[in-house]
């Protein structure tokens, strides 16, 4: 192409275009299929796996606190009480504990093993649902909103569907408490 | 984190994904949408690919996406190979290379 070009750092090829010196590197990219298998067979592969079940478990315990919460709420809305907000889980948690169960088989059956984390032993949390599972990273080209918009739709416009799916997504870069892998408290946010 | 002080988009992608993400769990629980944060090793990914039944990606423009090749050998490796999907972006690099798999436009 008539270019000037000389060999740069670490063999990159720089090439002088439009007054920039650009550095290309031609190399193989693929995948080390031995050391697949041997990852997939180490003993770091079934605790990471053991922990990434821990994670939804935690998820779902969660989504149970908030939904007796909130209907701890709707009771009182019914009940007229004016009392602190501060004081009210120790009041009605005797009764939510026999009203919030026939509300959702799923969270009843997660209820069994409430507190039990230590995994041996304890129903997959993912066990009959459907996983979709994606890492990226920060970044406007990997589209994560739009992801995220139409996962939203989705929801929208499958009710039915909503306790069957789960959509694992690590973000690379987030700022955000997650829930975690160390067992961090996302701040219960329901209005 | 000076990179992500200085980049102002980035910051402002973050708290858009955040709203997202808590619009989404307060409408529909908890349980729907897990969110984790940081950098993952190759036998915590591997471990992910496992456990999941579809991998779902939406880049707009990619050169080659190696993901989708991991997500293969897994299930390839763990003999689960049938009961697993793809839903691709058709941005993706290597969106040409495959068959069988679903496509969509992110746009």
């Amino acid at each position: 192409m008539g270019l000037y070009y000389e060999l740069g750092v670490g063999n990159a090829l720089s090439i002088d275009y439009n007054k920039r010196s650009v550095q290309v590197r031609v190399q193989h990219i693929g995948l080390d299929e031995s050391f697949l298998e041997k990852t997939m067979a180490s003993q770091a592969f079934e605790v990471a796996r053991r922990r990434i079940s821990n994670t939804v478990r935690n998820a779902v315990q969660k989504e149970q606190i908030n939904m007796r919460a909130s209907l701890s709420r709707g009771n009182l809305n019914s009940l007229n009480l004016n009392m602190r907000s501060a004081s009210l889980p120790m009041l009605i948690a005797p009764s939510l504990n026999q009203a919030a169960k026939p509300e959702n088989s799923i969270t009843s059956t997660v209820a069994s093993s409430f507190g039990d984390t230590s995994s041996q032993g304890v129903q997959d949390p993912l066990q009959g649902k459907i996983v979709l599972a994606s890492i990226d990273s920060l970044h406007q080209m990997t589209g994560i909103v739009s992801k995220l918009k139409s996962y939203y739709n989705f929801l929208k416009a499958f009710p039915d569907l909503r306790q069957k799916v789960v959509l694992f997504q690590v973000i690379r870069g987030l700022f955000f408490k997650s829930d975690n892998m160390q067992g961090a408290h996302l701040p219960e946010e329901r209005s | 984190m000076w990179l992500f002080d200085s980049v102002e988009s980035l910051h402002k992608l973050n708290q858009d994904i955040i709203k997202l993400v808590k619009k989404i769990r307060n409408e529909f629980g908890r349980q729907c949408l897990i969110v984790e944060s940081g950098s993952w090793p190759v036998q915590m990914r591997l471990a992910l690919w496992s456990k999941a039944h579809v991998l779902f990606v939406s880049t707009l423009k990619d050169g080659l996406y190696l993901t989708c090749f991991e997500f293969i050998w897994t299930k390839y490796l763990s003999n689960d190979f049938a009961n697993s999907a793809m839903v691709l972006s058709e941005f993706t690099g290597c969106s040409s290379q495959f068959a069988g798999f679903y496509e969509f436009n992110p746009f």
